[in-house]
Formats: C-alpha cells, structure tokens, sequence
C-alpha cells in the first residue's frame, strides 16, 4: 500500500484536491460543473467528497470534505488507493481502469465527463505537491 | 442458410447484365462476410489481372457485402462495407458504414452486390423486386443530399450515392449512403465514378433468416443491458464519438497543427463534447437496430432551421485541431460540405494540413491561400477539390501524391498512400504498428488495437498486462496481430460496428453467430478465419507489388511531442515491425 493510513491518504490526495479548490483554472472548472463528487478509497479505507454546492472556506472554489458524509453525491468514484495515486500521477489508462474495474464510475456521464477538463492541471500539481509536503518519496524515479 | 440470403447481386454495367452469384455454404464459411468475402470474391473475379489492373479500369470489381449479423435485431450491427482496387492506393481497398443500407440490400434478398463495367450514361442500379439500371443524366452534378432527396422520394429506397468529387475522381471520394452515413475512406467514390454510377438504391421486405429465435431474443437482451451499462457507450450516446476528444487530448491521442504540437487546452474546449452539445447539437439519430445512436445532429448550415447529420471526431479533429481551428460551427460546415460533394473528411484535412505545413515551408507557392491563421478557406477549398479546379486538382490526389509533385516526402502524413486517421500513435505505439501494417494503408478501424490501447474494450484471448501502458513499443506485436485477426472477424466481416460492440467480447461474437446462422464457431477458428482474411488482403497487395517493405510510419511519428499526453514518446517501429514478422511468418 502506497498509503499507511487514512491521514496520510487525506495529506496527499485530499490536500491535491484543496490545491485545486484554489487553483485559478481549475477551481472554477470544478465550480461550474455545480456536483458533488465522492471518492471512496480502500486499502486503506478512506472517503474525499468535493462539493461545490455550499460555501467554500474563503481562498478555495469549492468544499473538500474528508471521511464520511451525508451529502448526496452526483458521482461516486470508487478505487483502492494505490490505484489512486497512480492515477493522479498520470500513470493510469483511466478508459482501461474502468474497463477492468480497477475504478468503477456511478452517477450520470455528464456529471462524469465534466470532470476531464481537470485532470490534465491536477497531473501537474501532484508531485509539487507531494514534494511540498514531504512525501517525495512517493513519487516516480524519474520526477 | 441462416444470416445469408444465400445470394450475391451481379450488374456488369457495360453490357447491361444482370444476374446473381452463388456461393458454397463453406466458403461463407471460410471467409464469413464483409469485406473478408469481398477479398476472396475479388481475387476470384480478377484472377491473372489481380496484379496490374488500374483501379479505375472498368472491370475493378465494386463490391458491397454485409455480415452474417447485418440485418438482424442485434444492437451495434448495422455494418456493410464497400471494397474495390482503390484508385488513392493502388492496393486493396475498403471502407465500412452502418445506417440502413446493409439491412436493407439482405432485405431485397442478396447478401452484397458486385457492380463491375462501365455505363454509357450516368446511371442508378435500382435493387428491389425487379433490379434494373435507368440512365439519370439528371442527377450527375448533384450534391449527395439532393440525390438522395430525388431517388427516395416518397418511397423508402435506402441510398448509396456519389457527389461531384466521385464523378470527378478525386481519389479519397466516399460514398454517401442516406444522410451523413460515410464509406469514407480509400477512394470507393471514385470507383462507382468511374463506372458512371451515380447511386445505388435498394428496397426490399425479407428478413435475415435467423436459426434459433429464443436464443437470439436472449442473446439481444442480454447485449443491450451490456451496452446500458457501458460507461463508453453511455458516453457515446450522450455526446457521439466527440465525446472521446478530451480524454484522447489527456493521453496525447489528437493531431494538432498538423500533428506538430501535444497540446492545445484552450481549442480542444472549443471543440470538444460540451461545446459541441451546448453550441451546435440538435439531436441523434442510430443506424438499424442499434440502442447507441452515436450520431449527431446539427443545425444544417445551409438552412439552419433544419436538421443535418453532425461531425464525428475523426472530422472534428480534421478540421478543427489538426487545422489548428477552433470554430466548431466551420468544422460542421466542412463536414456538410464534404457530406454533400461526397469527399472523405479524413483524407481531405490530411491533404489540406500537409499543403499548409508546405507552404509554412516555402515548398508550394501556389498554397499561400492556405495557412493555420485562415481557416475559412477551408470551404472554397473544398469546393475546388470536388471540382478539380486551380489547386484543387493537386489536392484531389491526396497528400503522398502532392508531396511527391513538390519533392516534399518528409511531410508526408500516409501510409501506403492512406491519409493517417486521428488518433497518434505516440500516445499509443501498438496502433502505430497497426497503421504501418494495415492492409488498406493507416487504418484505425480493421483491427481491435485502438479500443484495446484506448481501455475501452476487453477480450479473453488478447492479454493486456497488468502494467498496460499506450506508450511503450514492447509487448505490443503480439496484441496487434491477435487484434487484427480477431478485428477481421469482428469489424470487417461479421456486421458488428467498432462502436456498437465496445463492450461485447468473443464470447458474444460466438453466442451471435450460433444463433443467427446455427452454427457454432471456436474461437481457434474465428481467429482462423481473421487470419485467412489478413493474409488474403495481403497477398492481394503483393500481388501488387506493395509488399512489407511498404509497412512505415510517416517521419512525424519519429519526432516527440514537447508537451502533452505523449510527451517524449515514439514507436520503436523497427521493434515493432521485427516482433510482429516473426508472429506473422
């Protein structure tokens, strides 16, 4: 497992998220798209919700909630963490993981699709941020 | 004989005859349908004059033929192709298209046509209860969609026609059947051209003959609820085939500037699937039978209070990203354009780019008109390839022929002179190996490589490692081999479309054809019989004298992207080519 726990799960992955919150290209992308959006992780279990609905903290475009929630979610994105992690570090065939099950996609494919525009910023935004926080260890040998 | 009518339609045009070809219950056996059957059909009709016969030589054989599954209630099997010498070649051509027109030719009671010779006058092969040839020197000139209009009248004929560019002989012209239905690719208009055949048009009342109903009843339920619960076909339907612009731009997948650069975010949103559903959607529509409804709607461009078939991704990519044009509204114009005068939207924006990119070089004066910054004279383009008129006649022959006239190879975007399709092989190198050793030149379509790469489709028998990645040469041969054998069963010869049947495997291709013919297929054997298919398109081309020597990738392949999705990525096409020879040979 990449991750040992859910904190550290929650300081990688959810903290990418919150860059994105307030990342000026992408946070407003995410805004616009006006869904909720849950990530349920396993191995280790963990739970990122990001809601663009209700007021974000000041400085982000929408809400990243971490662990369980009530909020009725448009899409429900479901993978193990690792499969995560490659992921936002570009190294998933993201057609193929859903394909093979490795993610499994519930809610409308509209709501779904409009999370592509995002991806390709938060690709770059990852390993910045794995290194900000401590956990270049994580990354690639070649970044 | 359930699947077939157990009959081929047989019109020489020269000397007006008409009659019909029968074929033993083992060789739709051994070759199965499609253009697999056409292959053997036109090495037995040439015979000796295989090897040097101008494709626009009365007696090349045009040659339409469905599948066993064509016809029938199945979703995501309308398919029939069109195969003939192709004049844009040289070798072996063909080009597939879904809408109704297969359904209906097994509906008059055949299983294809061969039309070969040439009329006097314009004419339209009229295939119902009587087949008959009536000289139309009315229509010659008109537009694919006013043909149409005046040979379906009222009646409910399904239409194969040809546009000015057929007439004309531009070498990459397609046929139109119905509305927005293409067989786009190598020049098969320009074929029916040649034989001053303006349409074919067919009506009829049989049913495909299916052996067990109960079977088939389960079997097509059970691919529809697959096909429901496919997140690719969900998103075909909801946004066409442009749905795939966006995460193909992720993966560094779409041609841009020519294939030059990785990246362009900001024209990809113009273009892409929500732009297109927000600015120009006005509805889908399906081919026979199918649940997907892939295609688009748009307003139409001459008279936009009415309805006209939309821009596919191939087309959008054409003429918007390769072009570097971002006018989504243009590039549905260009796709009408090329709808009406009957010209393949792939092959037309390859030559348009490579014109571009030559005079950017200063290898083409006469060019100048055209440029990345002016991408309205996409149109009047257009207009003069159909007609062959000023630089339009150089166009007309297509990008390896206009880079030979001005000694400009290294920007040539063919392989054996067939216009690359849109998809990169550095984002995806085991496609890019499937171009170089497809039998009608860069094919994206006559194989399974491009779904597999893509992670769109899984088959039991093609192994896709755990660590796949599009972007490495190694392993990739023997996926390519299996995927163009099986492709041959699946695509090219059994009525499945590429898109259709994303989500169905070898299994449903088996359970299908047992229950629509009675006959129980092995999978050794439908890769059996994908090879024999392989093999026999090959053999035509060598027979040609285009050999594997011929098996190359256009030079900007080889130069890696700065930016995107494939950046730092090229084929190892002599790895490639290598492993792949040793599993053919």
């Amino acid at each position: 497992m990449v991750f040992n726990d859910a904190s550290e799960l929650y300081k990688c992955i959810g903290g990418l998220f919150v860059k994105g919150a307030q990342h000026e290209a992408m946070g407003p992308k995410v805004k616009a798209s006006n869904i909720i959006i849950r990530f349920n992780y396993t191995q280790p279990e963990a739970s990122l919700t990001i809601d663009t609905q209700s007021t974000p903290p000041e400085g982000q475009y929408f809400n990243v909630i971490h662990g369980d929630n009530d909020l009725k979610a448009d899409v429900v994105m479901s993978m193990t963490s690792d499969i995560a992690h490659q992921f936002w570090l570009g190294k998933v065939n993201l057609t193929l993981a859903l394909s093979r099950g490795q993610m499994v996609a519930q809610g409308p494919i509209q709501s779904i699709m409009r999370l592509l525009p995002v991806i390709k910023p938060a690709y770059e935004l990852y390993p910045q941020h794995l290194q900000e926080i401590g956990f270049d260890h994580l990354l690639p040998e070649e970044n | 004989m359930s699947g077939y009518l157990g009959k081929i339609l047989y019109v020489d045009l020269s000397k007006e005859f008409i009659s019909t070809y029968t074929l033993k219950p083992e060789t739709y056996r051994e070759w199965l349908g499609g253009s697999g059957l056409s292959a053997y059909l036109m090495d037995n009709l040439l015979k000796d004059k295989l090897g040097f016969l101008d494709p626009f030589d009365p007696e090349n054989p045009l040659i339409f033929m469905t599948g066993p599954l064509t016809g029938t209630y199945l979703t995501g099997s309308s398919r029939v192709s069109v195969s003939a010498l192709s004049p844009l070649t040289g070798i072996w051509g063909e080009s597939h298209a879904g809408g109704f027109l297969g359904k209906e030719i097994k509906a008059a009671g055949y299983d294809g046509i061969i039309v070969t010779g040439r009329a006097k006058q314009p004419v339209v092969l009229y295939i119902e209860e009587e087949i008959c040839l009536k000289e139309t020197p009315e229509l010659w000139g008109l537009d694919t969609y006013e043909t149409y209009d005046r040979i379906r009248g009222n009646g409910s004929y399904q239409v194969a026609a040809i546009g000015p560019a057929g007439e004309n002989q531009v070498l990459y012209a397609s046929i139109i059947h119905n509305k927005g239905h293409a067989f786009g690719r190598t020049g098969m208009g320009a074929v029916m051209g040649s034989k001053n055949l303006k349409a074919i048009a067919v009506k009829g009342e049989q049913k495909t003959p299916v052996k067990d109903e109960i079977a088939f009843s389960k079997l097509r339920r059970d691919l529809l609820e697959k096909s429901k619960n496919s997140l690719a076909i969900q998103m075909l339907t909801s946004f066409g085939t442009n749905g795939t612009l966006e995460i193909g731009h992720l993966s560094g997948d779409v041609p841009i500037k020519g294939w030059q650069e990785g990246e362009w975010d900001e024209g990809v949103e113009s273009l892409g699937a929500f732009s297109y559903n927000e600015k120009i959607l006005k509805g889908n529509r399906s081919c026979f039978a199918c649940s997907v409804a892939c295609k688009r709607d748009v307003a139409d461009p001459i008279n936009p209070n009415k309805k006209a078939p939309g821009p596919e991704y191939e087309t959008v990519a054409g003429f918007g990203t390769l072009l570097f044009n971002r006018d989504l509204e243009l590039v549905a114009s260009a796709n009408d354009l090329c709808n009406r005068l009957g010209l393949d939207t792939i092959s037309a924006s390859s030559t348009i780019a490579t014109a571009i990119r030559m005079s950017e070089d200063g290898l083409w004066d006469e060019s100048n008109e055209l440029s990345w910054d002016n991408p309205h004279v996409i149109l009047t383009i257009l207009e003069k390839i159909a007609a062959r008129e000023d630089i339009g006649d150089i166009l007309a022959d297509g990008t390896s022929r206009l880079v030979a006239r001005f000694n400009a190879r290294h920007l040539d975007l063919t392989v054996k002179n067939l216009e690359v399709p849109y998809h990169d092989p550095r984002a995806y190198h085991g496609l890019g190996l499937a171009y170089a050793t497809g039998n009608r030149g860069a094919c994206h379509v006559s194989c399974l490589t491009l779904n597999i790469e893509l992670g769109a489709s899984i088959y039991q028998s093609i192994d896709i490692p755990d660590d796949f990645q599009g972007q490495t040469s190694v392993g990739k041969a023997k996926l390519v081999k299996e995927a163009q054998d099986l492709g041959s069963v699946f695509l090219a010869a059994s009525g499945f479309c590429q898109l259709g049947s994303i989500p169905f495997d070898e299994s449903d291709l088996q359970s299908a054809l047992a229950a629509v013919t009675g006959k129980e297929y092995s999978l050794e054997e439908l890769r059996s019989i994908g090879e024999r298919i392989w093999q026999k398109k090959r053999e035509i081309n060598e027979t040609r004298k285009v050999d594997k020597s011929a098996d190359k990738l256009p030079d900007i392949f080889f130069r890696a992207q700065e930016n995107g999705g494939a950046k730092g990525s090229t084929p190892d096409i002599d790895l490639l080519l290598k492993e792949y020879w040793q599993l053919r040979e």
